[in-house]
């Protein structure tokens, strides 16, 4: 390992215990109160969160020792085996909250869309520069690898669409625009995709009122405090009201049911309202950091996959911590999202766990 | 070689770009939390407290109300209520069912209530404890309990009129329960707690406690036995003369203690909600009456007192006499013949007492009358008192100084009478009534203990010659006079007795057959302890105050006599 890398592989590391850890604690007060409601075990949450940091960190070991061109040739399987799971949750998914979003497997709930979001990144990663491996002037045959892509990220957001998780499929889009943006795409096809799938998002949004409700919540936040206006009320109380240097640790009011999800979704208001703009600025600083490393290590790939994979994995967690704090705070509308590796929940932290495993393969080679 | 080497160069660039990007999203979220949390920090703080902090009022116990001898005659309790939290209740029909069974309410009622889209809903507020038991025992969804505090009487009907009840909220709503609700209530705390939005409290969420100071308790110097005596005595004499109401008040001749205030007809202050609203009054000092012969002991009063009349002077009395258009008549026809002074009060001469009115005259009649406190309120620690009233001199028509004299024309108070008599009985000296003869701070309170006593308000009407002299007519009035069922065994008594025609309500002539009998008197007469006066209101057949009031007063002095451990004269 080079120098350079070895600063990323141990800055990255150490981001991720920092996090993990920031996670582990924020959820053992956030979810102490309604934990003891729902289940009489104020622990009930955090024991398994903690459970779940467990086997993600042999994820993150595992995936860490693997090499990550191996991933490459089973890209097509991930994908199918991401299909076929996104298909069954549809049908035997458990219902909550007006959403089909968990398979239930021997006692233990598994968010398919989370492994959704692993698989389409090393597929996209994997097509993207495919025609790097062929000879020059076969575009057509790399736009081939590119369409077969779109088409299959498509079905796999409309089928995430369909549970509904709004939140989960635009943080695929995303990621996945971005790993064309970044595979070196032409700028001029870039635009027009994005003109193209335009219209296909406002078509999502208009089909749900309550998507509407949401836009029109983030649009004008005061008109509907009591209605939808409600969650994000009441995350800006609990950030506002945690001032410069918060309530103190375990301290939140918020919590006594007043902000809903306030151990997933919400976990970030919680902090701002314990912790205080210290805290909360801090969580954002460790982000800002894991990022830097994990882009650090797309750069200094000397592998062309390698770089893509690692940038792609990395924007994943980026955008999905940019999409749930910008929620929170108010400046993006509420989707649904968890804070990747703080927010409870068991499938996302296992599988962005796995992924950081391979950036850390990755920065090793 | 180029082609890769170039692509390379757009990836790097376009990571760079990406991550410039994200870089700003990351400051921008930053720049987000500092506008949240430094600048609208207080607006947050603010929200946040509104919708959390809730104010709890506490409500202190009522204080405890005593007779002199600290037997309690009020008290508070502690008792259930039963509400709902309708959207909890599973089964309002079934639910409604087993609570109208033992609450003994209207199914349909209780259903309503169930089914209303509210919070919170009384079922029944302040119910018996074996019927909050048998509900507690039935577990059923939806329904809760509160402890409240609530009034309770043991004596039920003992001096109900003059107690006066606590209402729902635990305010007095009549008689020394109001007059004194300040010093009973308390003072209320608050205790400021963090609740969550259903409404439950915030574990370690108290924020300020500032707690609720009890009540003080009150002596009052009604004796119960005395109290319970009056009013039987009473109650036999109302329903044995077929009588509409009756007054008896006990009070100390010297110091203007209430020993006794009861009345008839009457109710049980458990139940105060059942009783009738005839009821409710003390008439003792909320009602008026014509005093009739009773008046003679202030125009005899006053004729001694300006010496213009000694008691063994001599009148010649025709049968009647006439004042202005109207004739004055003896109760009882009689002969014209000779009288004294003493003779007119103790046979109870109308045309004699209008003879030493028309002595008197107008002007001087008025003062004593207003002097004896018949024109003023008495001042008695009770809500609502009245005083009677006497037409202002300017308004006394050519007939008006034939009726004053005989107590017509002239309305007061029970209390007004027996305090006025009593002033004889004082040595000349009007007292002032009062019912409140200590108060026991709480606890709880700053001044431990200290307890406050009232000072006795005394002014002299007559002197000491004229009571002495009026005394001992008052005394030949039950010796050998009209009041001689009044007599107690052992002691001498001095009283007059009353037999009033009851004015018409416009005030145009005298109801036929509507009598109002009474006798006022002290006990015993050379060194009096207790002053009553007896009031029956419309009796039927017998009309007579030495015939139906005297015996009351007889019974419940001898009662009060013994129980107050006064030594008895040696009398013949």
């Amino acid at each position: 390992m080079r120098r350079e890398n070895a600063l990323s592989y141990y800055g990255l590391i150490a981001f991720t215990f920092i996090i993990v850890l920031l996670g582990i604690i924020m959820i053992s007060s956030a979810s102490s109160i309604i934990a003891f409601a729902r289940e009489k075990d104020a622990f009930f949450y955090l024991k398994r969160q903690i459970a779940w940091t467990s086997v993600g960190f042999i994820g993150l070991i595992f995936f860490s020792k693997v090499d990550f061109h191996r991933l490459r040739k089973i890209s097509f399987v991930l994908a199918v085996i991401s299909l076929i799971l996104l298909v069954l949750v549809l049908f035997l998914g458990k219902s909550a909250g007006g959403a089909r979003r968990w398979l239930i497997l021997g006692g233990i709930s598994f968010q398919p869309s989370e492994f959704a979001k692993f698989s389409m990144i090393i597929l996209g990663a994997d097509l993207l520069l495919r025609i790097r491996k062929e000879k020059p002037g076969r575009e057509s045959k790399h736009k081939g690898y590119r369409n077969s892509l779109i088409f299959i990220v498509a079905i796999n957001i409309l089928l995430i669409i369909l549970q509904p998780d709004f939140g989960t499929a635009f943080s695929i889009f995303l990621a996945l625009f971005l790993l064309m943006v970044l595979s070196g795409e032409k700028i001029f096809s870039l635009f027009k995709m994005g003109i193209a799938s335009l219209p296909v998002i406002l078509l999502i949004i208009l089909i749900n009122p309550e998507r509407i409700e949401r836009i029109f919540t983030f649009l004008f936040p005061d008109k509907n405090v009591l209605g939808g206006g409600f969650h994000l009320n009441q995350s800006l109380i609990a950030i506002g009201s945690g001032g410069l240097y918060g309530k103190g640790f375990g301290m939140s009011r918020q919590k006594f049911f007043y902000l809903p999800a306030a151990h997933t979704d919400f976990i970030f208001a919680i902090i701002g309202e314990e912790l205080g703009l210290v805290g909360a600025i801090s969580v954002v600083i460790v982000f800002l950091m894991f990022t830097y490393f994990g882009m650090k290590i797309a750069l200094r790939s000397k592998d062309l996959f390698g770089k893509v994979l690692a940038a792609g994995i990395t924007f994943m967690i980026a955008i999905q911590a940019i999409i749930n704090m910008g929620a929170v705070t108010g400046v993006l509308p509420i989707t649904g999202i968890p804070l990747p590796l703080i927010s409870f929940g068991g499938t996302s932290l296992l599988f962005t766990l796995c992924e950081i495993g391979i950036l850390l393969n990755i920065a090793l080679r | 070689m180029s082609a890769p080497r170039s692509r390379e160069k757009i990836v790097y660039h376009r990571l760079i770009i990406i991550f410039s990007f994200i870089f700003l999203c990351f400051s921008g979220i930053t720049a987000r939390l500092i506008y949240i949390q430094v600048i609208r920090s207080e607006e947050f703080n603010k929200q946040a407290l509104r919708q959390r902090l809730r104010k709890i009022k506490l409500t202190p116990k009522r204080g405890i109300i005593y007779d002199r001898n600290k037997n309690v005659l009020a008290m508070s309790i502690e008792v259930d209520s039963v509400y709902a939290t309708p959207r909890f209740v599973k089964d309002p029909d079934n639910t409604a069912e087993k609570l109208s069974l033992i609450l003994g309410m209207d199914k349909s009622i209780i259903k309503q209530k169930l089914t209303r889209k509210s919070g919170f809903v009384y079922i029944a507020r302040k119910i018996d404890k074996d019927k909050s038991k048998k509900i507690k025992k039935l577990k059923l969804k939806g329904i809760g309990y509160l402890r409240e505090s609530k009034r309770y009487y043991p004596g039920s009907n003992l001096a109900p009129q003059l107690i006066g009840f606590a209402g729902m909220d635990n305010k007095g709503l009549t008689g020394l329960e109001l007059y004194y609700d300040a010093l009973l209530q308390g003072e209320s705390g608050e205790l400021v707690t963090e609740i969550d939005p259903l409404g439950r409290s915030i574990p370690d969420g108290v924020l300020n406690l500032s707690p609720s100071i009890d009540g003080d308790n009150v002596v009052l110097t009604i004796d119960k036995n005395i109290q319970f005596v009056a009013e039987s005595e009473l109650k036999k004499a109302v329903e044995s003369s077929k009588a509409k109401a009756g007054v008896v008040i006990v009070m100390d001749t010297k110091t203007g203690e209430i020993l006794a205030m009861a009345n008839m007809p009457s109710f049980d202050s458990n139940v105060y909600n059942q009783a009738e609203v005839e009821t409710l009054r003390n008439r003792a000092v909320t009602d008026v009456y014509e005093p009739g012969s009773t008046m003679k002991i202030v125009i005899a009063a006053s004729a001694l007192e300006e010496k213009i009349v000694r008691p063994q002077d001599v009148f010649y009395l025709p049968s009647t006499i006439k004042v202005a258009d109207k004739e004055i008549k003896e109760a009882h026809e009689r002969p014209p013949g000779n009288f004294t002074f003493s003779q007119i009060v103790s046979k109870s001469s109308n045309v004699g007492a209008v003879t030493i009115g028309l002595k008197l005259g107008k002007e001087r009649i008025f003062r004593y009358i207003k002097s004896f406190g018949l024109m003023e309120k008495t001042g008695i620690d009770y809500p609502g008192e009245v005083k009677g009233y006497l037409p202002p001199l300017y308004r006394w028509y050519g007939s008006t100084i034939g009726n004053i004299p005989i107590g017509q024309g002239i309305s007061v108070t029970a209390l007004q009478m027996l305090r006025a008599v009593a002033v004889i009985g004082n040595d000349g000296v009007i007292v002032k009534p009062y019912l409140l003869k200590d108060v026991l701070k709480n606890e709880t309170a700053d001044s431990n203990g200290k307890s406050k006593s009232i000072k006795p308000v005394s002014r002299r009407v007559v002197s000491h010659e004229t009571s002495q002299q009026l005394k001992n007519i008052l005394k030949e009035v039950v010796a050998e006079g009209t009041g001689g069922n009044a007599r107690v065994s052992g002691y001498e008594v001095a009283g007059k007795t009353g037999t009033a025609q009851k004015p018409k309500s416009n005030g145009k002539g005298y109801e036929k057959g509507k009598y109002i009998a009474s006798f006022v008197g002290f006990v015993p007469a050379d060194n009096p302890k207790l002053a009553v006066i007896v009031i029956i209101d419309e009796p039927q057949g017998v009309i007579w105050g030495g015939s139906i009031a005297a015996p009351v007063f007889s019974n419940v002095s001898e009662y009060s006599l013994r129980r107050l451990k006064v030594l008895p004269a040696v009398v013949n």
